[in-house]
């Protein structure tokens, strides 16, 4: 009886202290501030249009993900094939790295002197403090979310039915889009906000590639280094005011479907 | 006319083993055997989602070759596989869809279907609301309403009340009549397998051990897996010398037809041994002497358990006989059987 009082009280105060320790900070950017002067960021074009782009990149990055990843998620998890393990760990790795790491490795392939850096750019594509960087550094670190979120979805998918679409006429292709694909629909959207989100939080690897335009997070950076907390506190607010508002209203439609 | 010639594969440590067999228009074939006797992996080969070397002729036409979508199988597998995220009338449009059926005659086929199945109010109903029974409806009507040559079905049974077994088993023997459907029932029920099939073919350990319709079956079976499923046969493990068996674990020893030496079972059918109340001269080279234990009524006959030294004989007699010897349990009786009516079993594992 008083171990059981012990665990929940130890669990319970566990629970609570981290509680505290997420939602404080955030807590404490909006009671610093007047509501009327964050409202009044609206008008703010700089911060607007960031955080416009930062969404766009971010959203983009997620569509080129879902193109590539998807599949690769696909093959990762119905066949095998020597290396296997060794690209699954590659595919994490943009995640466990420092992020400005990966904008320097980035940079390395993708620079204007780097071989496909030279190659996109005589196809019009710049990558070095343009707007096609910012969406290339958000895939990249980003989208092993996506993937492996896919992954596992078709891991527990029951290969009979894939078996019977095929006896029923389907072809392999036919079998992935109308039986595969519906059946991880909740894994690759959990996937997707996942990588999205991702994105929009992303700063290490897009200072690195694409300083300018600047994304929000590079904004914020700017504010505070340059006009310090004062300044940059109510971007912050404003920034999260409306991550927080898009992604409850994402999880309200995808808890719904579920 | 389906034909299996030949069909090998190896799948990790596990090999078929030039599997061949035939079946008819109109004909149920069974493929029974244990686990790992190979069931699953017949299965995938015949319907093309795993290639083996040998041939699969569907009438008359080589399928070897062919993938899964262009074979003309309708397959139903162990768990059903209904898929989830589609309603049954979706299910069931599936294979029309693939098919490129016109929407006025899917329209048409599937009223027709689903009428004659008694599933019409449940086409709005997803599968995942359904019961064992429902499953097996719809999963048969999407498997047939495309029109295949074949039917394979995989343990189709597993997910249906026992009480509701013998309703599907007369429903399946309909279908083949109804839809002019050859079948192939793979399952490790031999009940199942000896109610529904004209013919049999026994697997294990990835050979075919053993082919018949299932009178032959049940009459002979040779292998002691088959055997252990007949009820009215008493086997018995033991050694042969010279003509003589032993049983293990008991003092007792009986002539019998085989030459051998060594190890091995033998069976005997609960119908071939005479019992008596007397020890009278006989034709039968084996007559011991031997007490009831146990008599059992099965509807028409009675099974009598006598013991002899230690080991259990069934007999089967009928109730006129047993009224006429009147029996009582403990009473002491001879048991009389030819040499000949004792089968040799080969244990294939």
């Amino acid at each position: 009886m008083k171990k059981n009082l012990f665990f929940n009280f130890f669990i319970f105060l566990g629970g609570i202290i981290f509680i505290i320790f997420i939602i404080l900070p955030i807590l404490k950017i909006f009671t610093n501030l007047d509501l009327l002067h964050i409202f009044s960021l609206f008008k703010d074009r700089e911060l607007t249009s960031s955080i416009l782009m930062t969404l766009y990149a971010s959203l983009l990055s997620t569509l080129f993900g879902i193109i590539g990843g998807i599949p690769l998620a696909y093959i990762l998890a119905n066949y095998n094939f020597p290396l296997k393990k060794l690209i699954e760990a590659f595919i994490d790795i943009p995640v466990v790295i420092p992020h400005t790491a990966a904008g320097i490795a980035l940079l390395t392939v993708f620079g204007r002197n780097a071989f496909f850096g030279k190659i996109f750019s005589a196809a019009g594509i710049k990558f070095v403090n343009e707007f096609p960087g910012i969406v290339l550094a958000m895939l990249y670190v980003s989208v092993p979310f996506l993937i492996n979120h896919a992954k596992e979805g078709f891991k527990k998918i029951d290969k009979e039915l894939e078996a019977v679409s095929r006896t029923l006429g389907a072809s392999k292709f036919t079998t992935f889009a109308k039986i595969s694909l519906p059946l991880i629909k909740g894994d690759i959207i959990s996937g997707s906000i996942m990588m999205w989100a991702r994105g929009i939080s992303e700063f290490g690897a897009v200072i690195i590639l694409a300083y300018n335009p600047k994304v929000i997070s590079t904004l914020i950076y700017d504010r505070f280094e340059s006009f310090g907390l004062r300044s940059s506190a109510p971007s912050v607010a404003f920034l999260l005011l409306l991550i927080i508002s898009i992604f409850l209203i994402l999880r309200m439609i995808t808890g719904r479907r579920r | 006319m389906f034909r299996a010639e030949g069909i090998s594969k190896k799948i990790g440590d596990f090999q078929l083993k030039g599997i061949s067999f035939s079946l008819a228009d109109r004909e149920i074939l069974s493929i029974i055997g244990p686990s790992g006797a190979g069931k699953s992996s017949i299965v995938k080969i015949i319907t093309g989602i795993i290639r083996a070397e040998g041939k699969l002729v569907l009438d008359g036409e080589d399928i070897s070759k062919f993938p899964p979508e262009k074979r003309n199988i309708g397959y139903i597998p162990q768990n059903i596989g209904l898929f989830p995220h589609l309603d049954v009338r979706e299910n069931i449009e599936y294979p029309l869809k693939r098919r490129k059926f016109p929407r006025k005659e899917r329209e048409k086929l599937i009223k027709e279907f689903s009428n004659e199945f008694g599933i019409s109010r449940l086409l709005h109903r997803s599968p995942l609301t359904l019961s064992g029974g429902e499953k097996q409806k719809v999963a048969l009507v999407r498997a047939l309403i495309y029109g295949p040559k074949l039917l394979l079905m995989d343990e189709p049974l597993s997910s249906v009340d026992s009480q509701k077994k013998e309703f599907y088993l007369n429903l399946i023997k309909e279908i083949k009549k109804r839809f002019e459907v050859s079948i192939i029932y793979v399952t490790h029920n031999f009940d199942e397998a000896i109610t529904i099939s004209d013919k049999i073919v026994v697997l294990k350990g990835g050979k075919i051990i053993r082919r018949g319709i299932p009178q032959e079956l049940i009459e002979n079976p040779e292998d002691l897996w088959i055997a252990s499923f007949v009820k009215e046969k008493n086997i018995f493990k033991g050694s042969f010398k010279d003509g003589i068996f032993c049983a293990e674990n008991s003092e007792l020893c009986f002539h019998t037809p085989f030459k051998k030496n060594g190890e091995g079972f033998l069976s005997l059918r609960a119908d071939e041994i005479i019992i008596s109340k007397d020890r009278f001269d006989s034709s039968a080279l084996n007559v011991f002497k031997g007490k009831v234990k146990e008599i059992v009524d099965l509807n028409y006959n009675c099974q009598i358990n006598a013991e002899v030294k230690g080991l259990i004989f069934k007999v089967i007699i009928t109730k006129k006989s047993l009224a006429r010897l009147k029996l009582n349990l403990e009473e002491e009786i001879f048991l009389h059987f030819k040499a000949n009516s004792l089968k040799e079993l080969k244990d294939n594992f």
